[in-house]
């Protein structure tokens, strides 16, 4: 794989809305065969990014790249090696399921009836029903037929189980496995967080139109980030604890002292010898805790 | 009164064109009757005697007569009861909309959800096309009082009120039963077909009804309990048990569908059939045309396609079941005479390649605007992003858009041709088959120039797109039509774009014209792929 070109990759990539919306110089790079989850808060620029990398947007600076195709440049070649789950549902009227698969597949070419009707059972969908009539579940299940039906090397899937019930979340979960087994690569843009720790290898937060961090799931969680919360026999040294370096959110109760903790815990432990401590709590944040502090933009970028 | 508010805005394109129609015809009509039917008692007892035997062969379109040598009477037949028919469609299209198509959109679930009743809804949307309609005949009426003044024989106005009170009437009781068809179906289009097919049988029994046939059971059309007024004509009134019925008739129906409404389950017809246990399906359609390019499209289409290929062709054999007789009486006209010639209409064939070619050109525009509408919506609704995000360059979507467009109207226009080419012969009017297969080929041309401009507009402002492209066509055939009556410049026709149509039927092939057309059609598709090709999608 060291010689394959990355399943994704941008540079500088920018689309300029005005009023500080879009996406501003994004710079990633996924390689074959990973997993992406890539989260932010709504209005943040996950989907700018994608329809950017389906080449439904133009940028207004920058390039993106699939598979060293160019995403606008060569936008034909690079959708036939992507499967894509749009963020919002389109609207068929009086459609039946089975109509707009076959007209999908009659544009895509080289679609197998067994790998849709294969699909279809397992996601549970009838496609004899009229679009109007599906539930909103079952038209996301429609659309994830339509990105998986060819099979192909790339998903670009944006919000892909909104409206599924839990049972065929996990349906979803293992078609993403099974997909990631047999080589292919998956960009995932999810708020549920249950969904990245399922299916995700790597993640990526974006907040206001930038990218504010990439890495593993294990980087992430493995940041370090510190819960502290101190119980003194006396009054608390305020004045040395706000001089530990990394130590954040002080707040103080009586004898208690809480707060977050970034970096070496030496300082800490420096600032309250001598003292009397009647109980002492380090805890990693929880994942939510992780991403929620990235989203509000209490967490340094980079 | 937010809810009404909305009622209203949400009723304004339908009531603008109404409104747009209804006062072009009420002005225009008493002003070619100025110009037509003569100063002296016998020339406008001519033209009454006349234009009697034509209002015989046209009771499929026109209530009969009254007093046609008076400017009232004129108003009367040629310009309120062309209406009937216009505004009973939109009060279709404002029924099925307010009982369905808002429900399809999702808009009722949402003002219910924020507490609204379901009465007080329904009663706002009631309302508001009461008040809509009210203000829409008003204006028509004022508009033929005023064509009636500009014609130099002024109608009073409270006549022009009493035939108002009437028409509204008969509006409100099309609008009441179209909204109670509306909920005992699922969609929108369902009711249209359903409170449009039960208003078109009315209508027929009323058109039966005024050659005193379907007497036994004449009086259940509003149609014809509409017709049996005439406040404008000497000596006539307004039959007041008649003009009652339908007020009393529209608050029935609105009364039961505003139940029905209340009644029912959102989405639903308010009688359910059970659910059937059908064995599911996870194969895609059969159906080898959904796989192939342009097929696909036309296949998406075929309901539509069926009907305009129904409905056309059909227009046309009803053209030429009383061309002969319209010619022949029109010519026995002087004035028509006058008219006729000015136009250069003196025989069948060149009335039939002006009057009837120039319908069709119109009626095919129409065509291609609302397959535009389509394109349009493609890209609101969604569809646009899932075609976009196959691997198919945007120059094929909108070269395999405007093939499926020509190809639909070489299909529409193919059986046309050939239902005019059998009306002539039944008919015994000696038309050129060649002429009228050139004429219809030719008619293409214009199918292409307004996909063309369609294409081109669609990718920067869809609806403004749309809305543009019908006041182009509606403008051009107006002007066309009314650039002879009045004697207006030669230029001011040739503003038209039919003008570059011509008259390939019973005239010389103004090729270049032809060219120009296909130059537009072409020059418009070229700026559509490179918008296609520029614009974001799905933003």
């Amino acid at each position: 794989m060291s010689g394959a070109p990355p399943a994704i990759a941008t540079l500088a990539l920018t689309k300029d809305y005005g009023a500080h919306r879009g996406i501003f110089g994004l710079d990633i790079t996924i390689g074959q065969g990973e997993v992406f989850g890539f989260l932010g808060p709504n209005g943040a620029g996950k989907t700018t990014t994608i329809k950017l990398l389906m080449g439904l947007l133009h940028p207004t600076r920058g390039t993106g790249t699939i598979f060293g195709l160019d995403c606008e440049r060569d936008a034909v070649a690079v959708k036939r090696q992507v499967g894509y789950v749009p963020g919002e549902m389109p609207q068929f009227g009086g459609w039946r399921g089975a109509e707009i698969v076959a007209y999908v597949a009659g544009l895509r070419g080289g679609v197998s009836d067994a790998v849709i009707s294969s699909l279809a059972k397992r996601l549970d969908l009838d496609l004899g029903r009229r679009y109007r009539e599906f539930s909103h579940g079952n038209k996301q299940k429609l659309l994830l037929v339509l990105a998986f039906m060819h099979r192909p090397p790339l998903l670009i899937l944006d919000e892909p189980t909104g409206g599924l019930d839990p049972l065929h979340q996990q349906v979803f979960y293992e078609l993403v496995r099974e997909a990631r087994n047999e080589g292919t690569t998956v960009f995932l843009s999810s708020h549920v967080l249950s969904e990245v720790e399922h299916v995700c290898d790597r993640v990526g937060i974006v907040r206001e139109g930038s990218l504010v961090i990439v890495g593993t799931l294990a980087e992430l969680i493995g940041v370090r980030v510190r819960r502290i919360e101190i119980v003194f026999a006396g009054e608390p040294p305020l004045a040395r604890l706000g001089s530990v370096p990394g130590l954040e959110k002080l707040d103080v109760s009586d004898h208690r002292v809480t707060g977050i903790l970034r970096g070496e815990v030496e300082p800490l432990l420096e600032a309250i010898t001598g003292q009397r401590v009647v109980d002492l709590h380090s805890r990693e944040p929880s994942l939510e805790e992780i991403f929620l502090s990235y989203y509000s933009g209490s967490a340094p970028t980079g | 009164m937010t809810l009404f508010r909305l009622a209203l805005r949400l009723g304004r394109v339908g009531a603008i064109a109404a409104g747009v129609i209804g006062i072009a015809a009420a002005v225009a009509q008493p002003l070619a009757f100025a110009q037509l039917a003569g100063n002296t008692p016998a020339e406008r007892a001519l033209f009454a005697e006349q234009m009697e035997i034509l209002a015989r062969q046209l009771t499929y379109l026109l209530p009969l007569p009254h007093g046609l040598g008076t400017m009232a009477g004129w108003i009367e037949w040629r310009a309120i009861g062309a209406l009937e028919v216009i505004f009973a469609f939109w009060a279709v299209m404002a029924g099925s909309g307010a009982g369905r198509g808002d429900e399809e959109r999702g808009l009722v679930e949402h003002w219910l959800a924020q507490g609204v009743s379901r009465a007080r809804y329904i009663a706002a949307r009631i309302a508001a096309f009461a008040l809509i309609t009210t203000i829409v005949v008003t204006l028509t009426l004022a508009a033929a009082g005023v064509g009636s003044a500009l014609g130099k024989e002024p109608v009073p106005a409270s006549a022009l009120a009493l035939q108002g009170i009437a028409l509204l009437g008969l509006v409100l009781c099309c609008y009441a039963m179209a909204l109670f068809a509306a909920q005992l179906v699922t969609t929108r289009r369902g009711a249209v077909a359903l409170g449009g097919g039960a208003l078109l049988v009315l209508y027929l029994i009323a058109v039966v009804a005024r050659t005193d046939g379907a007497e036994s059971f004449r009086w259940v059309s509003p149609f014809w309990l509409y017709d049996q007024n005439h406040p404008l004509t000497n000596g006539g009134t307004l039959d007041g048990p008649k003009t009652v019925a339908l007020y009393v008739s529209a608050l029935i129906f609105t009364t039961v569908a505003s139940a029905a409404f209340v009644q029912r389950d959102l989405g639903a017809p308010l009688l359910r059939r059970p659910a059937r246990d059908t064995e599911p399906t996870t194969l895609p359609a059969r159906d080898p045309f959904l796989r192939i390019p342009v097929l696909a499209v036309l296949d998406q289409q075929r309901m539509s396609l069926l009907a305009w290929t129904f409905v056309l062709p059909a227009l046309a054999a009803f053209f030429l079941s009383f061309t002969r007789t319209l010619v022949d009486t029109m010519l026995a006209t002087p004035s028509f005479r006058v008219y006729l010639e000015r136009a250069g209409l003196g025989d069948y064939t060149s009335f039939i390649g002006v009057v009837w070619f120039g319908t069709l050109v119109l009626l095919l525009s129409i065509y291609a605007i609302v397959q535009t509408n389509g394109w349009a919506a493609d890209d609101q609704e969604g569809r646009l992003e899932i075609i976009a995000s196959q691997p198919v360059s945007r120059t094929r979507i909108v070269v395999e858009r405007l093939s499926a467009l020509l190809a639909g109207g070489a299909i529409i226009v193919a059986a046309t041709a050939i239902a005019l080419v059998i009306g002539a012969a039944a008919t015994q009017i000696d038309l050129d088959t060649g002429r009228v297969a050139l004429g219809s080929t030719l008619a293409l041309a214009v199918v292409f120039a307004f996909g063309g401009l369609g294409a081109a507009g669609v990718g920067w402002r869809p609806r403004t797109t749309v809305i543009v492209l019908g006041a182009v066509a509606i403008a051009g055939y107006f002007l066309q039509e009314l650039a002879p009556l009045f004697g207006w410049p030669p230029w001011v026709g040739d503003l038209s774009l039919y003008a570059l149509y011509g008259n390939p039927v019973s005239g010389a092939v103004d090729w270049p014209r032809l060219g120009a057309l296909v130059g537009i059609g072409a020059v418009g598709s070229v700026i559509g792929v490179a918008a296609m090709r520029r614009r974001d999608i799905g933003r």
